[in-house]
């Protein structure tokens, strides 16, 4: 019998019928893992108070490029829904908000506009880099 | 989930399961607070004597409402026994009932209050936000107006 499914730690590969998963090219395979393209690697929600204190999201891994991240924003007291991105204004001499290639980091609010501080949502892809 | 938390308790930092592994490694090793609540199994025996997950329960959390207790487990926050609005006649006031050293926070700024009574006066007709916070308590968001009466 054909052999259909590669399974190995880094790796899933179905072929499709009649082809060999072990010697298939592109064309014998129905599924591969190394194109399945980017998973979700982390969900989560942060808290920041508005006392110009940041954070850090640790990706547990390291990306050749830094991932896609999405952000939903929501100034906690206010009658505003949440908002796409961090847009909102950071503390002033923490080098503001950005993506490298272990983590997000996250500068501190302490702004007028965010007393009682900010809930964000955020997602981060994961892909093979 | 992860939880990352002030020495207060309160939440800062919510990670959703699943975990990708690696990353409280890296948070340990950036000396952050938090506690891990992995997956909850049920597990069912195969027929070859071998054991396989039945069912997954996860740890619910909710970043605005719970926190972490002294013996590190997930519990409700407090809540205050306050309306979200009040209205108060131009010249009066109403008191309400606040644990000692609640924070009352205007556009004015913050005041404490120390004696476990907040009185609210209708000294000016006009429509105000407070953001009442004590400790773990959910911070309580009320609208006060003073509104004119007319006599006569």
């Amino acid at each position: 019998m054909t052999n259909r499914v590669l399974m190995t730690p880094d790796r899933l590969k179905i072929s499709k019928p009649g082809w060999d998963v072990t010697s298939a090219g592109h064309n014998g395979l129905s599924f591969n893992s190394d194109w399945a393209g980017a998973t979700i690697l982390i969900t989560g929600q942060i808290y920041m108070p508005n006392n110009g204190q940041g954070n850090s999201i640790w990706f547990g891994r390291w990306f050749n490029t830094p991932p896609i991240v999405l952000f939903l924003t929501k100034i906690e007291g206010s009658s505003y829904n949440y908002k796409f991105g961090y847009e909102l204004p950071a503390y002033d001499g923490q080098g503001g908000h950005y993506v490298t290639n272990d983590r997000v980091v996250l500068a501190g609010y302490n702004s007028e506009a965010t007393p009682n501080g900010v809930t964000i949502d955020y997602l981060i892809w994961n892909y093979a880099t | 989930m992860i939880v990352e938390y002030e020495d207060s308790g309160l939440p800062t930092h919510v990670i959703r399961d699943p975990v990708y592994p690696g990353i409280a490694e890296a948070m340990a090793a950036a000396g952050a607070q938090f506690l891990e609540f992995p997956p909850v199994y049920e597990m069912e025996q195969n027929e070859d004597g071998t054991e396989s997950p039945k069912s997954v329960t996860y740890t619910e959390f909710d970043i605005t409402a719970d926190y972490i207790t002294p013996d590190k487990q997930v519990a409700k926050r407090p809540r205050f026994e306050l309306p979200e609005e009040v209205n108060i006649p131009l010249g009066t006031s109403q008191t309400f009932s606040v644990p000692i050293g609640t924070n009352i926070r205007t556009s004015e700024g913050v005041f404490t209050v120390d004696d476990g009574s907040l009185e609210l006066e209708g000294d000016m007709v006009a429509e105000y936000h407070l953001a009442i916070t004590h400790g773990v308590h959910v911070t309580h968001y009320m609208k006060v107006s003073v509104y004119e009466t007319v006599s006569g």
